[in-house]
């Protein structure tokens, strides 16, 4: 078994190497095993995670004798994690390749399987003065197609007006149930302090995040101005957490990689997902 | 006119009556009479095993006079009479083979034919193909122009449609976005990528080309 | 009530698999579709050294940008950052191609690796399929001198719309796969 695991690594390795063949775009340039090993798409990220391509990628069908292979999977896995990271603890990158590929239950990655969502920081100008907000997107299907569909806005300016106070004025903060014989005559206490408003609320109520942007937008108050580094967070292997970053450095470490791993209990990956979820 | 139907309808079930009856009869009959039949049909056996052998063989030896539809005729014939003798079967198992050797032959034959049809109508196309070799090809841009100046002689005008087949699964047939000869030809010159080759071409009353069909190599 | 509620619903899920069924091309067409895609990306490449290159004619270089423009989708944007700058400027496709000629060099080396990688070909909503094609090309600007002023490497993640089409030619009714280049992203990866 350790030989052949051996043998596999020795294959990838010199997999890595560049081959010089037909040349297809001109002229070429350089050695060329960097961008070879790089990770160059989130598509190359699955199929690699999966084994559904060869070292030079080109895919694989199914039915193809090396489609999902497992023993290739472990070595490519073992790529796909950012080996600079302070996130990933060596023996949880084991524990975790181990599972994914385990004979009785592999686990693969599916790009229209849910549970994996996109973090994107951009930057608004928010009445005149440069704000950074994160929105949080998911894939959704529409009639045969799919579609990114932003899920969660997470700025913290709108977080501050929600769910704060003093916790004194809070236990005090609401409408008696005689008010109505008043003709609710009380209910400018409401708004007399904005701060707390939201505690005369009832309690299902929620904010929505999103719908306050898209006000703001719409009221001009709001301008978009830019994205900046692109991060994704799976949730598809049961037990664990990972996310998945974007290294622009050369060496055979970089393109997409897993730049943090963590088991989760289910309760954790509930309370994560309706983060960017809600 | 009633009566004479039911008789002629009636006959064949006595003669069937009177058949099995008298076979019923018969098998209680004189040991001398059932000899007799099992010998005729024991020299009928043989006689049709013999026929059977002569025809195999003359099958067999045929040189080609006898078309394959006339040998398995025959031969099925043969097969459908179940004789189940050692050396007809032995014969049969000889002529298929012989029949099938023949047909392969023949399907290769006709490929071939088919081959040599369909190379010799790229062959006439080959001029077409060459010209867009030279222009891929052309050392510089003067070049380039004057080989597509000439070749746009070919062609009846500058729109003339140009259809390049990518994919042939079955009977589906994908194409390429259909182009213009012009904006090919200029194409071939920027991009230097002639993978394609000449599938079919039209042509007008003058002989001028009026719509080409490429298909990729 | 219930149950022909569920027959109906299940009848409904049956349909839609068929129809998400039909929608699967053979792995063999498939490849021919990949391939015409990266021809377009490959065609690109092409005319971009073309146009970069000092020694092609001004009139040439604009003719060529036009074939460049017909290969993309109307309103494609080029979006580049650089490895010190990661904020994306955009440029319309023809801008960014007109910038290239206009480059304030003696004479520009544009080299592309031999990779290319090609993704998935995903289906949107309204029924076209997008890809994205990955290639990778070395900029070299040169002075009077012939010495080397500028260099980089830049990824380029180019955008891929694939739809089928069906057009009438000589009476003929053609299906064809109308691949357009869209959006493209440009990534600085290493500077000299």
């Amino acid at each position: 078994m350790k030989q052949s695991t051996f043998l596999v690594i020795i294959i990838i390795v010199i997999a890595l190497f560049p081959v010089y063949g037909q040349n297809t775009l001109g002229s070429i340039t350089d050695d060329e095993t960097d961008l070879y090993a790089q990770t160059k798409q989130v598509n190359q990220f699955f199929r690699r995670f999966n084994n559904e391509e060869d070292k030079f990628g080109n895919r694989y069908y199914p039915g193809d004798s090396l489609y999902r292979d497992n023993a290739f999977r472990k070595v490519y896995l073992e790529m796909l994690f950012d080996k600079e990271s302070p996130f990933i603890q060596k023996g949880l990158k084991e524990e975790f390749i181990n599972e994914v590929t385990s004979a009785d239950n592999p686990v693969f990655l599916d790009f229209h399987g849910n549970n994996w969502f996109a973090e994107l920081p951009t930057s608004f100008k928010y009445y005149k003065k440069k704000e950074n907000l994160l929105l949080f997107m998911q894939l959704e299907q529409e009639n045969l197609g799919y579609k990114w569909v932003i899920t969660n806005v997470y700025f913290d300016k709108f977080l501050k007006q929600f769910n704060k106070g003093d916790k004194e004025v809070i236990a005090g903060t609401f409408l008696h149930p005689m008010s109505h014989e008043l003709d609710f005559m009380n209910i400018y206490k409401v708004f007399r302090d904005p701060k707390y408003i939201e505690y005369y609320a009832s309690k299902t109520f929620k904010p929505d995040y999103r719908t306050l942007l898209f006000y703001e937008v719409k009221m001009g108050n709001m301008e978009y101005v830019s994205v900046g580094p692109l991060k994704f967070h799976f949730f598809q292997v049961d037990g664990w957490y990972f996310e998945v970053t974007f290294f622009n450095r050369p060496g055979n470490n970089s393109g997409w990689l897993i730049s943090k791993l963590y088991r989760i209990s289910d309760s954790e990956k509930d309370a994560l997902i309706r983060f960017y979820l809600p | 006119m009633k009566t004479h139907f039911y008789f002629k309808r009636l006959i064949p079930r006595l003669f069937l009556i009177l058949l099995v009856g008298g076979i019923a009869l018969s098998s209680g009959g004189c040991k001398s009479k059932k000899k007799l039949a099992q010998e005729a049909a024991a020299k009928e056996y043989a006689d049709r095993v013999a026929s059977a052998i002569a025809e195999l063989e003359a099958i067999l030896n045929d040189d080609g006079a006898m078309p394959i539809s006339e040998q398995e005729r025959r031969l099925n014939d043969i097969k459908s009479q179940n004789l189940n003798d050692a050396r007809v079967n032995d014969l049969i198992k000889q002529v298929e083979a012989k029949i099938a050797a023949q047909k392969e032959a023949l399907r290769q034959q006709q490929l071939e034919e088919k081959k040599k049809k369909e190379a010799a109508k790229e062959k006439t196309y080959g001029y077409v193909d060459e010209y867009f070799v030279q222009i891929a090809n052309a050392k510089s841009v003067e070049e380039a122009n004057a080989r597509i100046a000439e070749a746009m002689k070919l062609f009846a005008s500058p729109d003339v449609p140009v259809l390049i087949i990518i994919s042939k699964v079955g009977s589906e047939v994908d194409y390429d976005k259909p182009t213009t000869i012009e904006k090919y030809l200029n194409y071939l010159k920027d991009t230097k990528n002639y993978n394609n080759r000449v599938q079919n071409v039209e042509f007008d009353g003058y002989g001028q080309i009026v719509s080409l069909e490429l298909i990729k190599n | 009530m219930k149950t022909y509620r569920f027959i109906i619903i299940f009848l409904f899920a049956g349909f839609a698999m068929q129809g998400l069924a039909q929608d699967n091309i053979s792995p063999e067409r498939k490849q021919a579709i990949d391939s015409l895609a990266l021809e377009k990306v490959r065609d690109l490449s092409k005319y971009i050294s073309l146009i970069g290159d000092k020694d092609t004619p001004f009139s040439e270089a604009n003719r060529v940008i036009d074939r460049a423009v017909e290969l993309f989708m109307e309103g494609s944007e080029v979006g580049v950052s650089s490895l010190y700058r990661e904020e994306i400027n955009y440029y319309q496709v023809r801008e960014y191609l007109e910038r290239l000629m206009r480059l304030n060099y003696s004479k520009v080396d544009i080299e592309w690796y031999k990779i290319e990688y090609v993704s998935d070909l995903e289906r949107q909503p309204d029924g076209t399929y997008v890809g994205v094609i990955t290639i990778f090309q070395k900029f070299s600007g040169y002075d009077k001198e012939g010495g080397l002023v500028y260099q980089d490497v830049t990824k380029k993640d180019i955008t891929v719309y694939v739809k089928r089409k069906e057009t009438q030619i000589a009476g003929k009714l053609i299906g064809f796969w109308d691949v357009l280049l869209g959006d493209i992203r440009v990534k600085e990866t290493t500077k000299q």
